[in-house]
């Protein structure tokens, strides 16, 4: 089926089909009215038979009056009439009769036919002449025959009946079938309308891309022209022959191509979602819409002043107009009394109301130190700039106060740091003249090393927390430049190469053949690529493989680090980002608990991101950033 | 032995600081403000100062500059201030390097016997002949035919690739290298995937000229970018 509506033979196929259908179907569907009619109407077939016999009686009753009158030979004239013919006068005595006894009569019917005067042309050898014949009246008793031949209109007639009414359910059944088989097609038509051999979709041809009302408006018109003829032969009286017949026949077969042709278009047209769009209505409809929005557009782009003052003036105008209608020069004066007042009225407010709105404009725009100038403002106006002012004025003491405590507490870590260093120092550089001496026992060469360790480790701690507070608070210098992310990931494993050796751990890296670049400050990557790596190193389970990944994806850079962890990680991913928090809740090795939130900090200064994921002991780190095109 | 001025205003730090440099066999003199720095420095034949930057009556930096008017000594800064606007302001006034604290006292060894080679040894050096197999950047020297480094005058031994390496950064003194370029270059070949190597030996490499590995004072790391050797090339 599927396929079939793609074929063109068999659309072709279908038309035809369709065509024949439809005149099987009508004469099919005639019968079965026809019986289902005349059985409704006289019940049995022979009464059917009976009534449509005896109206036909009375109409040949008349003929034979007529031509018995005339004197024409009824014997022969009507020896092969399917009735048999008794003619009385008006005393009832028979005049002439072909009467049979022996013939099996259907029904009969008397008629009592006068006969007006009526010319009569007699044709002499000396040549015609007419004379006017008086009247004479007949009771004619016409007697059907009730084995009929197809002589005449009341034997087909009556054979009609017979068959119609004989084969009632066959007509029924052969006109439902022929509706349905009709119906079939008809679906088989509309499924196929707009589909083409060899393309997918639906195709349009040239017809189906005419507009949709210029396509109507062509069939309406052809239908008014066929209309006017049919009319025209009508008058002139040219139905009832068989050439008027057979005209009409055609043109009925045409019409119906014609309406088929049009239901397949509008389906073609309703398939490709394009009947109401392709037509005529349609593009003006739109474009008086899109004129519409242009114009309510470059309304809405006047300036608010100018808006106003057009009102006011397109009010005043009609105001004059109407008062030039009226002839009242009171009316004039008011109006113009009116515009003088009010009109400058209205545009003052209509500048103070700019005025505000610019300035709450600025306010929602974060710019928090220009305030509204409300010197030359009216009552209200005036009212409303000021408390926004202090709202201004308000915010932009929060946001200082705010700046002004970060600053605070950056200058406040970096400044303890630098005191805690000098004294740090002088424990180091004794540490390590302990070293250089003799020491008296092992026990003792175990306790400076610890003094060593953990000296080492507070310096390595104050370093952090500096370069903690500066990161979180951005008070750190960024130089944003385009960097090699496959260059940092070589180095990052150059660098880290001997102490991944030492943990047995084996890196693999992926990533694309093209160079990878971002914006990003070089050195912050790395520590934040440092510490990544610097917690893998600590963290990781020896002898496993650790995954560094770097992938583009719609413009987008996402390097991902994936380690196992040594221990297990029953804490989330965000607690991991905070401050002071490390995964060993034992926190017996070596590190501040900073360098996520370091590491986090850097990447978002550098207009990154940085999530962690954990799945089990997968402990995975990403770094997106947007990509930067050669 | 050299005579080397301690100005500290931290007594401890500063006889910690005298203990590992009488050691080494120097001299040495103490002063607690810039002031007293200054007047030890005009009156003794110093050869080398060990500043601190924060300190009572004159600061590091004031000394310093009020120093430079008149001599040329070396001088090393010994600050607490690790900001890197901290340490490029100390060079830029005059010092010669610097040594964030907390310090580690064989770092300031190292440091210290660096610019006293300089300062005494090498600085007099009469500039050698044009020679396209000699390279010298800030404190390295390298002989391509005798395949010998030296670093303030010692000798430093490398890997033929780690000789090849700081041979081509050497050559390109100052330029950013990326591991691509120093790979195919060295290797004569293309890395596909093996510019890590490149990064281990510049690694090893480092460790071998740089007192202190983390904070490279020659062979630098610019990150995402690639390597580069600080300095002027010197005739």
């Amino acid at each position: 089926m599927n396929k079939l509506t793609y074929s063109l033979p068999a659309k072709i196929a279908a038309v035809f089909l369709i065509t024949v259908m439809l005149l099987l179907t009508l004469l099919a569907g005639a019968m079965a009215f026809a019986g289902v009619a005349f059985s409704l109407q006289a019940g049995t077939a022979d009464i059917a038979r009976r009534q449509v016999t005896e109206s036909y009686l009375y109409r040949y009753g008349q003929q034979v009056a007529q031509d018995f009158y005339l004197g024409q030979d009824l014997a022969s004239r009507y020896s092969q009439a399917n009735y048999m013919i008794v003619v009385r006068d008006t005393a009832d005595q028979v005049l002439w009769s072909n009467y049979d006894a022996a013939v099996p009569v259907l029904t009969s019917f008397t008629v009592r036919q006068s006969v007006d005067r009526h010319p009569v042309t007699n044709n002499t050898p000396q040549g015609s002449e007419t004379t006017w014949v008086a009247q004479a009246e007949y009771n004619i008793t016409l007697y059907a025959k009730a084995d009929m031949n197809r002589q005449d209109a009341m034997g087909y007639l009556v054979s009609l009946v017979d068959t119609s009414m004989r084969n009632q359910a066959v007509f029924i059944v052969l006109a439902v079938l022929g509706i349905l088989l009709f119906l079939v097609l008809l679906v088989f038509l509309f499924c196929s309308a707009g589909r083409r051999k060899g393309s997918e979709g639906i195709v349009l041809n040239r017809a189906d891309r005419i507009p949709f009302d210029l396509f109507t408006v062509f069939f309406l018109a052809l239908a008014g022209v066929q209309g006017a003829a049919l009319s025209r032969i009508y008058y002139a009286g040219e139905f009832g022959s068989v050439i008027a017949i057979l005209l009409l026949a055609v043109l009925a077969i045409a019409d119906f191509l014609l309406l088929l042709w049009y239901m397949l278009s509008i389906a073609a047209r309703v398939k490709a979602g394009t009947l109401l769009r392709n037509t005529v209505v349609f593009w003006v409809l739109r474009l008086a819409w899109r004129v519409l929005c242009a114009i309510g557009r470059g309304i809405r782009q006047i300036p608010w002043v100018w808006k106003v003052l057009l009102v006011i003036g397109v009010v005043f105008f009609a105001n004059l107009l109407a008062a030039l209608a009226e002839r009242a020069p009171a009316s004039l004066l008011l109006g113009l009394l009116e515009a003088l007042v009010l009109g400058p009225l209205v545009f003052l407010v209509a500048v103070n109301q700019r005025k505000l709105k610019l300035g709450a404009e600025r306010i929602a725009s974060g710019d928090l130190n220009s305030p509204i100038d409300t010197s030359r403002m009216l009552w209200d106006f005036k009212r409303f700039g000021d408390s926004l002012n202090s709202i201004q004025g308000g915010l932009s003491r929060a946001v200082e106060a705010r700046m002004k405590s970060e600053r605070f507490k950056t200058e406040l870590i970096t400044n303890v740091s630098h005191d805690i260093k000098t004294p740090l120092t002088s424990i180091i550089n004794y540490v390590g003249l302990i070293k250089q001496q003799e020491l008296p026992s092992q026990t003792v060469q175990d306790y400076v090393a610890v003094l060593d360790r953990q000296s080492a480790r507070l310096k390595k701690l104050t370093d952090d927390l500096v370069e903690a507070s500066k990161a979180s608070t951005g008070n750190l210098a960024v130089k944003l430049e385009p960097a090699d992310i496959g260059v940092l990931l070589a180095q990052t494993a150059g660098e880290y190469a001997e102490r991944l050796d030492e943990q047995s751990l084996e890196l693999v890296l992926s990533q694309p053949d093209e160079a990878v670049r971002v914006l990003a400050d070089g050195r912050h990557l790395w520590r934040v690529f440092d510490n990544l790596m610097s917690n893998i190193c600590k963290y990781a389970q020896p002898a496993t493989r650790v995954y560094v990944n770097l992938e583009t994806d719609a413009g987008q850079v996402r390097i991902v680090f994936r380690n196992i962890s040594r221990s297990p990680l029953n804490i989330s991913s965000e607690e991991l980002m905070e401050r002071f928090v490390r995964g060993d809740s034992a926190r017996s090795t070596e590190g501040s608990g900073l360098g996520l939130s370091i590491a986090r900090s850097l990447v978002e200064l550098q207009q990154g991101r940085m999530q962690i994921h954990i799945d089990g002991d997968l402990f995975k780190t990403v770094l997106t950033f947007a990509q930067l095109r050669a | 032995m050299p005579n080397i001025l301690i100005c500290d205003d931290e007594p401890d730090i500063v006889s910690a600081l005298q203990i590992y440099l009488q050691a080494e066999g120097y001299t040495t003199l103490t002063a607690r403000t810039g002031r007293e720095a200054l007047r030890l420095a005009a009156d003794n034949d110093i050869h080398l100062i060990l500043l601190d930057i924060m300190m009572p009556e004159m600061d590091g930096i004031t000394a310093l500059a009020k120093l430079r008017e008149t001599c040329n000594v070396p001088v090393i800064l010994l600050t607490a201030k690790s900001e890197d606007t901290d340490k490029v302001l100390g060079l830029n006034i005059g010092a010669d390097d610097y040594i964030t604290k907390p310090f580690n006292p064989v770092e300031v060894l190292a440091r210290v016997k660096s610019q006293l080679r300089r300062y005494l040894t090498l600085g007099s050096r009469p500039a050698r002949e044009d020679n396209p197999t000699h390279y010298a950047v800030g404190s390295l020297e390298l002989d391509d035919k005798g395949k010998l480094v030296l670093l303030d005058g010692e000798p430093v031994s490398l890997t033929p690739t780690e000789f090849e390496i700081l041979k081509l950064l050497m050559q390109h003194a100052g330029e950013v290298l990326s591991p691509r370029d120093i790979y195919r270059r060295v290797w004569n070949g293309e890395p596909y995937g093996a510019e890590s190597t490149v990064a281990v030996h510049i690694r090893h490499l480092r460790e071998k000229i740089e007192i202190n590995p983390a904070e490279p004072r020659l062979l630098k790391v610019v990150w995402a970018q690639g390597y580069k050797l600080d300095g002027e090339k010197r005739p």
